[in-house]
């Protein structure tokens, strides 16, 4: 191979390199923003999610006694004492209609309690059918039982 | 005949010298892309932590609403916890009161991974006096 041949191989080897890691670098740029966006995306469903279960588990509402009047319901909260859930207001809860519970807590959920066993005592809501979901469970006393509230965002 | 540089260079046109200029550039590239690859994924963590330490809270109020701190039996707390603690997690828990101090569940509280801890505060009331109950844990996955 004469001199000229070597320096020409070696250019097109570099410039090939050099193409490669341009394309994997700029495909790398791309994917980021994407991924910073789907990132938010899941926090923010993540931070309502925490809110919301803290809302259900530890607070009566607003207003304290919407179960009278269940269209009156401005902030969801289904709890008698701290982590002690009103089965007064849970029942009501689930009769609600899904929009207008949709709108309060800005997602598509799922609503679930259930026994320390596994077994399922109140269902509310429509099970995960997107692209995105959040469960989170949280310890409760249910009826005098030892119970877990499960509470899935998804859109 | 005198061999001629092409540049000017203080060290001259040594190949190594180009080579490792390549490989300090590449590995400042590959430094930054793999930082902002671990700062994203921490970000993510971080906010998965908190359903940890909100299990350990939620653990222990049923605890003392069930009055099993208020009685400070270790062997029916060591009962209460494994009905309410999941699989996948493990938990200390530490009562103390003005005379008695005792610690329930797991062995050794990890280094190697995110542990949530937190405190909480209540009274047993007697009939003569009252006793101030500390309750501090330790929760983390397994």
């Amino acid at each position: 191979m004469s001199k000229a041949q070597l320096a020409a191989t070696d250019f097109f080897i570099g410039i090939t390199i050099f193409i490669i890691l341009i394309v994997a670098l700029t495909l790398l740029l791309n994917k980021y923003p994407l991924m910073l966006n789907q990132e938010q995306d899941r926090n923010e469903m993540l931070t309502t999610a925490y809110q919301i279960s803290d809302s259900i588990t530890k607070t009566p509402g607003v207003p304290g006694k919407w179960e009278d009047n269940a269209s009156s319901l401005k902030v969801i909260g289904l709890a008698d004492s701290d982590r002690t859930l009103d089965k007064n207001k849970v029942i009501n809860f689930t009769g609600l209609d899904y929009n207008n519970v949709k709108d309060l807590v800005n997602y598509d959920f799922y609503f679930r309690i259930l026994y320390i066993n596994n077994t399922d005592t109140i269902i509310s809501g429509r099970q995960f059918n997107g692209t995105q979901s959040i469960v989170l469970r949280r310890y409760v006393n249910y009826n005098d039982e030892k119970a877990i509230m499960e509470i899935t965002l998804w859109k | 005949m005198m061999k001629k540089q092409s540049w000017k260079l203080r060290y001259g046109n040594k190949a190594i010298i180009f080579t490792l200029d390549a490989m300090i550039a590449l590995a400042i590239v590959l430094v930054m892309l793999i930082a902002s690859n671990v700062y994203i994924s921490r970000s993510i963590n971080e906010l998965n932590n908190l359903e940890t330490l909100r299990g350990g809270y939620d653990i222990v109020s049923m605890l003392n609403y069930y009055n099993k701190l208020q009685n400070l039996n270790a062997d029916e707390i060591n009962n209460e916890l494994d009905t309410l603690l999941s699989e996948k997690y493990d938990m200390i828990i530490q009562v103390k009161t003005n005379n008695q101090n005792i610690s329930i569940g797991g062995e050794k509280i990890p280094n190697d991974r995110f542990v949530g801890s937190g405190k909480i505060y209540s009274v047993r009331t007697g009939e003569t006096n009252s006793t101030y109950i500390t309750t501090r844990f330790w929760i983390w996955l397994k």
